[in-house]
């Protein structure tokens, strides 16, 4: 039972860690505080549900359309809105935010209805023996693709020129202008990557949880923690922390009963803010220095 | 015994020795400057005696008292007051209220309204900024920003004050002004440790001078001996120039 | 600028104030007479208003004032509406019960205040976000007098309906008042002066003698007594609290955006905001039920980019823009 419980919760947290990925860039590039982060996510697993629907596409093909949704309401709502508000105050960003938040999951609700949706795959109930224990498939995929996706853009921001001028950007804003980089354009461009990432995880959790506007709301602790655990700005640590997060839970939940899965979370929480604020990975991001 | 005593003040930020068991005295009534090349230490030292920066060894005696690694505020309190070297004025406060915060916290602690507002006054009008007393920070030229730094420190009525670069990014007039003012600080019997670049108030206005390089003492004695002690010429501009100057090697 | 242009700037703002002290008088007093004329909804939007006025002065002590943001102080308003529940919930008179929602939420902050307010910036805003929302989950866990996740219901009053909506509407109103003058007084004592010089620089108010630490805890007491209060009296008017609905962020996040829009760590900003927010956002809700959500994001936004420091500095740009388009010098 604890062997089901603990593989249950590093798959889980795996999903959450790529869930967690783009608010963390977000925040480490410009300092932004992301309150509209978890609507991406439900947006992510709408797109998925509709094409799943209408057009019976598998949820797993389906996630590079919700990727690509997602990355132009992010890049445009970074373009047209945030960039403006970071110049007066970067505290003002979490209201702004907020508000976004309130318009798209207001939205989504007067154009989808509050009804909550379930997408179910055709091999939604097979089974994998894994050490001992059974794991359903789909979280097994969500589990992979995520630890994948997070790779593939940790590679991405070392490797690609695109990706050195976001982490340029994340540590030092005025040489990176010097050299060329238009930092307006990495902050719309890394916010749409990191809406994109968030789509692809709604994408995948369309497969384990039901779809409703308001599920962006349960990933919201899991999002805040798993940023702080794992240092802010830091893809690498989203990822370990990610884990981390879920095999916490996990075991909160086996021991303690599931009443302190949030409290633990909580506390986790605040004892990284307070005894190590710059998590496992975490080095001194632009939000620092604000 | 000196007003300030300092003891081996050591302080290593990771891997490098920014202080390195450097010791002296400072008596009451004194002008003593701090010298040497950008990144030998002088603010990390500065920092250390206002205890903004914790010591990793070392003591430090003011007025006899044991000050290693108080509070900030403590030491305030017993008399030591610090000008910044980026000033540090409170935007949202008028020029007056900047300085009325010293009265109000510093060694002076005075509390009454009129007390606090006299007081500031006071140190504006020593500091050459009375006209300008309900200005906003903002709207100050660097020159006054720093005499505002300055007044603030005037007014916690301290016993030793202690000027972070003061004189750095003014020009000749705004110098002399400011020698002008730190001579008349020292004449009301204020201490003063004076860090600086500008060897013209260094040699103008210090009784005694200690070369700081690379974290370590150097040397320490009348201004003018000091500059041109081969070991210091050589720190600030190289063997070659020590040679030229001097005639022989440190 | 000149000298003289600006001294010329402030004088203007001088001959402004009498005039604003006398708006004030106006509108205390029309706000005593009030609940004389007006139908029971708007006697409930008022002391909305009110409440909201209260828990923004609060939060402008410590955000406004102190430059700590709070974006989670609405815990505080669940703290002490649950400090007075349980109080009440014992037998405890209501005025028992407010000074122990004023007392708890005082006490948490003096006891939190320590650890948390080293945080800076963005840490601190988000820790106290948590703290807003693991509140919730510690009543549930705490359960007993405090009925858990079932919620609370408070003894009713012996009073009828009518005289007792009138009486807590004052209740608010001497709060609002009282909270506007601990900040309008808070300004002037020196505990204001360290108070704002830790907003514009903790590192210099530090060497100046400022011992930041007990300022800040102490500012963030102040700030949840204030809160605290709010939530009380709220408890009591409603008579049935449960922990989502008392430590709901959105109270928090609600009271933030009035006090962007009335102007941060001004006296009378709060007033302002709560004002202007809660009457727009109720005829909002009045005539949108549907998509009120939607336009209150919406109106949010477009507040943030048009009028980031509040409506008055905007109005104030806006009104120094068309002079000089007008050729006024």
């Amino acid at each position: 039972m604890l062997a089901q419980a603990t593989v249950n919760g590093i798959l889980l947290g795996g999903l959450y860690g790529l869930a967690t990925v783009g608010f963390s860039m977000v925040w480490g590039v410009m300092g932004v505080i992301n309150l509209a982060h978890t609507s991406f996510i439900m947006l992510g697993a709408y797109v998925t549900y509709f094409l799943f629907e209408k057009l019976g596409m598998d949820p797993i093909l389906s996630m590079p359309f919700a990727m690509a949704a997602m990355f132009v309401l992010g890049y445009g709502i970074q373009r047209f809105i945030l960039n403006g508000v970071i110049r007066t105050s970067l505290l003002l960003s979490l209201v702004v935010t907020f508000g976004i938040d309130l318009i798209l999951t207001d939205a989504t609700s007067l154009a989808f209805t509050s009804d909550v949706r379930s997408v179910n795959a055709s091999y939604a109930s097979t089974s994998i023996a894994l050490f001992g224990t059974l794991v359903p498939l789909v979280r097994l995929l969500a589990a992979g693709l995520s630890l994948v996706l997070g790779i593939a853009f940790f590679v991405f921001l070392r490797r690609a020129g695109l990706g050195q001028a976001i982490l340029a950007t994340a540590l030092d804003r005025e040489m990176s202008n010097l050299m060329g980089i238009n930092p307006q354009k990495v902050f719309a461009l890394t916010a749409g990557a990191g809406a994109a990432l968030a789509g692809a995880a709604g994408s995948l959790s369309s497969m384990l949880f039901p779809v409703s506007p308001a599920m962006g709301v349960s990933f919201l602790g899991a999002v805040f923690v798993i940023t702080v655990l794992g240092g802010i700005g830091s893809v690498e640590g989203c990822i370990v922390a990610g884990f981390l997060y879920g095999l916490v839970q996990a075991w909160a939940a086996y021991f303690l009963g599931t009443n302190f899965q949030e409290i633990v979370a909580f506390a986790l929480f605040l004892g990284v803010l307070v005894i190590r604020p710059q998590g496992l990975f975490g080095r001194a991001f632009f939000g620092e220095h604000a | 015994m000196a007003l300030l005593e300092a003891r081996d003040l050591t302080i290593r930020f990771g891997g490098v020795l920014a202080l390195d068991a450097i010791s002296f005295d400072v008596e009451a009534g004194q002008i003593f400057g701090v010298i040497g090349p950008n990144g030998a230490g002088k603010t990390t030292l500065l920092n250390a005696i206002s205890s903004v920066c914790k010591l990793d060894a070392g003591h430090l005696r003011f007025d006899g008292r044991g000050v290693t690694n108080v509070a900030s505020h403590h030491l305030s309190r017993l008399g030591v007051a610090r000008t910044f070297q980026i000033v540090q004025p409170f935007n949202h406060m008028s020029v007056r209220e900047n300085v009325a915060v010293g009265a109000m916290y510093g060694h002076a602690r005075l509390r009454q309204r009129g007390e606090y507002l006299d007081a500031a006054d006071e140190a504006l009008q020593r500091t050459g900024l009375i006209a300008k007393a309900d200005f906003m920070p903002p709207h100050l030229t660097l020159s006054d920003r720093k005499r505002l730094e300055v007044a603030r420190a005037l007014a916690m009525k301290p016993r030793l004050l202690l000027l972070d670069e003061v004189m750095a990014g003014l020009n000749l007039t705004e110098i002399e002004r400011t020698i002008e003012l730190v001579r008349e600080i020292s004449a009301t019997g204020i201490t003063v440790i004076v860090i600086e670049h500008v060897m013209k108030a260094v040699l103008a206005l210090c009784d005694r001078a200690m070369v700081l390089n690379f974290g370590r003492k150097l040397t320490e004695g009348k201004p003018h001996d000091v500059v041109n002690e081969p070991a210091v010429v050589e720190a600030y501009l190289g063997t070659r120039f020590a040679k030229a100057r001097t005639g022989n090697a440190a | 600028m000149s000298d003289a242009a600006i001294l010329q700037r402030q004088a203007k703002v001088s001959t402004f104030r009498p005039l604003l002290w006398t708006g004030v008088a106006v509108g205390l007093v029309v706000l005593c007479v009030a609940p004389l004329g007006i139908s029971a909804y708007w006697l409930r939007v008022l002391t909305t208003v009110l409440m909201y006025v209260i828990i923004t002065q609060g939060l402008n002590v410590i955000v406004g004032i102190t430059g700590y943001h709070a974006f989670g102080n609405g815990v505080f308003f669940g703290i002490g509406a649950y400090a007075c529940g349980a109080c009440m919930a014992a037998g405890l008179p209501f005025v028992v019960g407010v000074t122990g929602a004023i007392a708890v939420s005082a006490a948490c902050a003096l006891i939190l205040g320590r650890p948390i307010l080293r945080l800076r910036g963005h840490y601190f805003a988000i820790a106290t976000v948590a703290l807003n929302l693991a509140a919730v989950q510690i009543i549930i866990q705490i359960g007993g007098i405090t009925g858990g996740a079932q919620g609370l219901a408070l003894p009713l009053s012996t009073w009828e309906p009518k005289p007792l909506y009138v009486a807590i509407y004052y209740l608010m109103l001497a709060g609002a008042v009282v909270c506007t003058a601990i900040v309008a007084l808070l300004l002037k004592l020196p505990l204001g002066f360290a108070l704002r010089a830790i907003r514009d620089s903790e590192r210099a108010a530090a060497v100046m003698g400022i011992d930041t630490t007990k300022a800040k805890v102490f500012a963030w007491a102040i700030s949840a007594a204030m809160t605290g209060f709010a939530g009380g009296v709220w408890a009591y008017w409603i008579t049935f609290i449960e922990p989502s609905s008392a430590f709901d962020p959105g109270v928090g996040v609600k009271a933030y955006i009035m006090l962007i829009i009335g102007g941060m760590g001004s006296v009378l900003g709060p007033v302002i905001g709560a004002s202007a927010m809660e009457i727009v956002s109720t005829l909002v809700w009045g005539g949108f039920l549907k998509a009120h959500q939607l336009i209150l994001g919406v109106l949010i936004v477009v507040i943030c980019i048009v009028a980031p420091n509040g409506i008055i500095d905007a109005g104030a740009r806006l009104a120094r823009s068309w002079r000089s388009r007008h050729g006024a010098s």
